[in-house]
């Protein structure tokens, strides 16, 4: 009867979604957990660390120029998220390109006709410190450098959740 | 997107899929790191 027991439990946890397996455990950060060091560049060579970005909300974007999702939440993230803050002294947005290159990502950002300000983390070093996986990313961390809110993927309801969580605090 | 997908290089791709938007979704669980999100996983790159 245990044998019976064991078997089915085993057979029902092989049936779960992998995606259900998996709740995302291949995030490295969790609500609450403080914003890893960093120092980035810019496509135009300056340079940004993890310290300057205290006292501020931060948006971080992790995305790939040839990531199909990546590119339907870009325009939204101009649009809906810069657009509305960029002048905000209390804000910053990283919208950090992953494994690519200037070569790559600067012809990118001035098809698309973007003014967030992009960095480039070509060894995926950055990304390492929040992730293993996937993209896009999004984490959002408050002005004590404390992530309030993260998402993998993109879609209209978690974009509309994180734009909320935004506007609530940078008000 | 399946233009946008084609463009993808075959060595970039080599592990990374594209979750079908509807499908993926509805089997997601709400993620235990971003309360109340129910995850956007419904629309990413695997890699």
């Amino acid at each position: 009867m245990k044998y019976l027991a064991s078997l089915t439990l085993l057979l029902s946890l092989m049936t779960l979604p992998v995606s259900a397996q998996d709740a995302d455990s291949s995030n490295l950060l969790k609500v609450g957990d403080d914003m890893p060091e960093f120092t980035l560049k810019t496509l135009d060579g300056q340079t940004v660390s993890s310290d300057d970005l205290y006292g501020k909300v931060v948006l971080i974007n992790f995305f790939a120029t040839w990531c199909p999702p990546c590119n339907q939440e870009l325009p939204l993230l101009e649009k809906d998220i810069w657009a509305k803050y960029k002048e905000d002294e209390n804000f910053a947005l990283l919208v950090i390109d992953r494994e690519e290159t200037e070569e790559k990502v600067a012809p990118f950002v001035e098809k698309k006709k973007f003014t967030m300000p992009f960095y480039l983390d070509p060894n995926r070093e950055i990304y390492g410190l929040f992730a293993k996986k996937d993209i896009p990313r999004n984490y959002l961390f408050d002005k004590e450098g404390r992530l309030m809110l993260c998402s993998k993927g993109y879609s209209k309801e978690d974009f509309g959740m994180l734009k909320r969580e935004l506007d609530a605090l940078l008000k | 997107m399946t233009s946008d997908l084609k463009n993808v290089p075959m060595s970039q791709c080599a592990n990374c899929s594209v979750s079908p938007p509807l499908t993926r979704g509805k089997l997601l669980p709400v993620s235990p790191y971003a309360p109340g999100l129910k995850s956007g996983v419904s629309h990413m790159v695997q890699r």
